[in-house]
């Protein structure tokens, strides 16, 4: 059985959303919408996702991309889920930043937007994210992962569990300065 | 220290040959010019390149010319030979020529004129003739 393919869609306009719902059916996809960059953030600390799909103008403002920020947020997430930006307002400087910096998979301009092409940047977000999050942690390290960045999100103190016996690094470098 | 390179400005106007030619000149590159789609293609022809540095528009006094962009099919089989990068370096290119440009041909980098920072540009520069350096050292091994 094909595993479902985990989608956070932030798009603040309805009739976008219902466009990408149809776009990528259940099953394999589902899709969680959010219309701000915080209902976002809230989302991906509680959940793990395969991709983004993240609209740049969430506000019908001229100069609204803050769809951007959710980059920087995006970057603090781990594993982090592969990117896709779809957005009709994207200017050059925009596409830069967002490849470069950020390492999104594409970036798609929505007044353009071809159904298959827009399927197979999913799909490939989607294969690229499981591919590398393959080679990262093992599932109760993300739990708990996931746990600790719900916390810090919330407000919650983490607090991390040091073992009675560990080795404090610094100390065992010092040890190792003085031996040679 | 910056990495001995072999550049390419594929630039039409005389004053941004010389600006880029200029922030260069402190590094050890050589570095050659040339202001047309011909001329371009008869250099990457006969010389190896680690980069080069790729204005979109070469005919300046028409709008909506991008015959720059005509070059990134020779640049993709260069870079795959022979490890040549690329830095678009304009002040007219689209979002999609940005996406293009690094989705379909991996470009090292996209420059807008209008807001170049020397130090970022030469950055920029440097890194990209270290990546040639790089793939092209991968390139020998597989041979």
């Amino acid at each position: 059985m094909t595993r479902e393919s985990r989608v956070l869609l932030l798009e603040d306009d309805p009739a976008w959303v219902e466009q990408f719902r149809s776009m990528l059916p259940t099953p394999p996809y589902a899709i969680c919408v959010a219309e701000t960059v915080e209902d976002a953030t809230r989302l991906l600390a509680d959940q793990s996702f395969d991709a983004v799909l993240l609209d740049l103008r969430l506000r019908d403002w001229e100069e609204d991309f803050s769809g951007m920020s959710f980059l920087d947020v995006l970057d603090r997430a781990y594993p982090r889920p592969s990117v896709v930006i779809v957005s009709a307002y994207g200017q050059p400087e925009h596409v830069r930043v967002a490849f470069k910096q950020f390492g999104v998979t594409d970036f798609i301009d929505k007044r353009k937007l071809d159904v298959s092409e827009f399927r197979a940047a999913v799909e490939d977000a989607v294969s690229r994210h499981r591919a590398q999050s393959a080679r990262h942690l093992e599932p109760d390290e993300k739990r708990e992962f996931n746990v600790l960045t719900r916390k810090f999100f919330s407000g919650e103190p983490v607090v991390f569990e040091v073992p009675e016996d560990a080795v404090n690094p610094w100390e065992r470098d010092t040890d190792l300065t003085e031996e040679d | 220290m910056a990495h001995e390179g072999r550049v390419l400005i594929v630039e039409d106007q005389r004053e941004w040959q010389v600006e880029l030619q200029n922030l260069l000149q402190d590094f050890p590159y050589s570095i050659k010019t040339a202001d047309s789609l011909q001329k371009a293609s008869d250099l990457l022809k006969n010389h190896v390149y680690d980069l080069v540095l790729l204005d979109l528009r070469l005919r300046g006094w028409e709008e909506a010319n991008f015959d720059g962009w005509e070059l990134m099919d020779t640049l993709a089989v260069l870079k795959a030979e022979q490890g040549t990068q690329v830095i678009i370096v304009s002040a007219y290119g689209q979002a999609h020529h940005v996406r293009d440009g690094f989705k379909r041909y991996r470009i090292a980098d996209y420059i807008d004129k209008k807001r170049l920072d020397p130090w970022g540009f030469q950055q920029a520069v440097a890194g990209a003739i270290e990546k040639a350096y790089e793939l092209r050292g991968k390139i020998l091994d597989a041979k």
